[in-house]
């Protein structure tokens, strides 16, 4: 075994977790152990929050700069063991090489943001609001905050909070993904190497009893979380009850709108990384492609071809395009789908079932699946399969298109692909989604916007990442002063 | 190696530079070490740039343009 059993990383100390609860950590495509996970107690949640609390006090009185500085060192860190972090994500999540590279790179841009923090952070005043008196508002730190993290993205998603919530000046608790926590556990040597004071961050390993933990403590302030939608729902409205501040990023079907005057070969490929990049395994997957009029016949044709061609392996090897699944779970959860589309009258064009690799014979593989003939109110259509299927609806015009959209209970994010600015202005202006790609398949934002999402693709206020993090991560104070 | 990744495309360019660095390095003697210790100064240099464009420039977002790729790959056999 690789990596041993991980341990929890509390008031900057590395602490074996006491809990009997260990859960096995497996490299999907060769299903082998690599770790074990601590399913952290009660108590530990409560030693990290009283830690984090202690740190608190002084910690907010650092000044930005300094505080700010702290992100310099580490992102020189990452920068440095770029490569061992991109290949320990491909060995515990099953993604490619590549991919993992794009995840290590959108985490340090958010460490880049964040050492802005001393602009980011300004505050607003106006003289003379009345005869001799002015008025200002400034920005304060709130106190514990921690970061529930989603498996697909393990290095990066704790990063799109981390950062900016520690430079503006409070204190963090990230408890990573059981299925997939080695990546953040490397990442917090790092924290541990820049040598933050004690507390300011913190590590616990768990699942949802150390959620559930997190998410009623009196002592933490805020919760930031990423995953599915019954879940965010749980701890949107938890963390509300407890009288915490939340941000949860939730689930998504996303749908790729192709105009008939859209280029097919650029569009195709943009589809293709779509919805099978990452396995299928992002809640920006593009997961239905809507074809308008004469487009929609060509555009099955290229999908398939170009599909049936994407080479499945383990994702260390640089010639693979696509990798396994997460676990034996997720892999029965995907067929189960697939399973039903059949049953549901769908016609299985491109069928990524029974896919053999013969030197990984005990891996989680699924090959990219494509169903024609998927109906808006089919199962597969609705429910967010999170796995390499695609399902290919056809609709008579632009606006069929939006009505499709429109009856999905998702809005994470939508997609046109077409050359006519007119669809576009439209397509901008009506669809009810955060995250929009014109002629983009995975419309992600960067470090600099807010990761957005709507109806039940979010629960909450401000987003992760941009401006929309930083007021998350403070409070706003009104001073208004006269001198006499 | 089948290039059908940027970090294929890449790591095969790497690869190249460094065999052409160990190539340029065993031919810097006598009359030509100048000539030789240049052309290895060139491909280090090269190598470097590669590696940081591995790392900073392959964000998900552009692993689209793989198949403009590939086509460019079957042209050029």
């Amino acid at each position: 075994m690789e990596f041993g059993i991980l341990r929890n990383y509390i008031g900057g100390e590395w602490i074996a977790s006491k809990s009997k609860e260990i859960l096995d950590v497996r490299n999907p495509a060769i299903n082998e152990v690599i770790a074990r996970v601590p399913l952290s107690t009660v108590g530990e949640v409560d030693q990290a929050v009283v830690a984090a609390q202690e740190a608190f006090r002084e910690w907010r009185e650092t000044p930005a700069t300094v505080r700010a500085r702290y992100m310099f060192r580490l992102k020189a860190l990452m920068e440095e063991r770029f490569e061992y972090l991109s290949r320990l994500i491909v060995k515990e999540h099953g993604k490619i090489l590549d991919e993992a590279r794009g995840e290590v790179r959108r985490a340090i841009e958010n460490v880049e943001v964040a050492a802005g923090v001393p602009s980011l952070m300004m505050g607003y005043n106006v003289e003379d609001v009345s005869l001799g008196i002015d008025e200002e508002c400034i920005l304060q730190p709130v106190g514990v905050f921690a970061c529930i993290a989603p498996f697909n993205f393990p290095a990066m998603v704790p990063f799109w909070f981390l950062p900016c919530a520690i430079t503006t000046g409070n204190t963090y608790i990230v408890k990573p993904s059981e299925i997939c926590p080695i990546s953040q556990n490397v990442l917090f040597e790092m924290l541990d190497e820049v040598d933050l004071p004690p507390g300011v961050v913190n590590l616990v390993n768990g699942a949802k009893g150390t959620v559930d933990a997190l998410l009623v403590h009196p002592g933490v302030a805020g919760v930031s979380f990423v995953g599915s939608t019954p879940v965010a729902k749980h701890i949107y409205s938890t963390s509300a009850a407890h009288g915490k501040r939340a941000q949860c990023q939730a689930g998504a079907k996303n749908c790729l709108v192709v105009m008939p005057d859209a280029v097919l070969d650029r569009t195709v490929a943009a589809i293709l990384s779509s919805a099978f990049g990452t396995a299928g395994q992002r809640c920006l997957a593009g997961a239905l492609v809507l074809a308008i009029g004469e487009i929609y016949e060509p555009l099955k044709e290229k999908l398939v071809e170009e599909a049936s061609r994407i080479k499945v392996g383990d994702g260390l090897d640089e010639s693979v395009q696509m990798g396994p699944v997460s676990t034996r779970k997720a892999m029965d959860r995907i067929l189960g789908y697939i399973e039903k589309g059949i049953e549901e009258g769908a016609e299985l064009i491109l069928d990524g079932r029974d896919i053999v690799l013969e030197d990984y014979p005990n891996g989680y593989f699924v090959a990219p699946t494509i169903f024609d003939q998927v109906r808006p109110d089919m199962v597969i259509a609705r429910q967010e399969i999170f796995g390499p299927v695609l399902g290919i609806i056809k609709v008579a015009d632009f606006d069929e298109a939006i009505d499709v959209m429109e009856g999905l209970p998702f809005g994470n994010a939508a997609s046109l692909f077409t050359t006519n600015g007119g669809w576009v202005r439209e397509f901008k202006y009506r669809v009810r989604a955060g995250n929009i790609g014109i002629n983009i398949g995975i419309a992600a934002p960067i470090a600099s916007f807010p990761f957005a999402g709507m109806k039940d693709s979010f629960f909450g206020d401000l987003h992760g990442q941009g401006r929309d993090a930083i007021q998350f991560f403070t409070d706003r104070k009104v001073v208004i002063t006269r001198w006499f | 190696m089948e290039l059908g990744t940027f970090g294929a495309i890449l790591g095969w360019a790497l690869e190249l530079e460094g065999q052409a660095i160990a190539f340029y390095e065993k031919c810097a003697r006598g009359r030509l070490e100048d000539t030789f210790n240049t052309l290895a100064q060139g491909s280090r240099r090269r190598l470097k740039r590669l590696e940081q464009a591995r790392r900073e420039l392959v964000a998900e977002i552009i692993l689209e343009s793989i198949t403009g790729y590939m086509q460019m790959i079957i042209l050029w056999n």
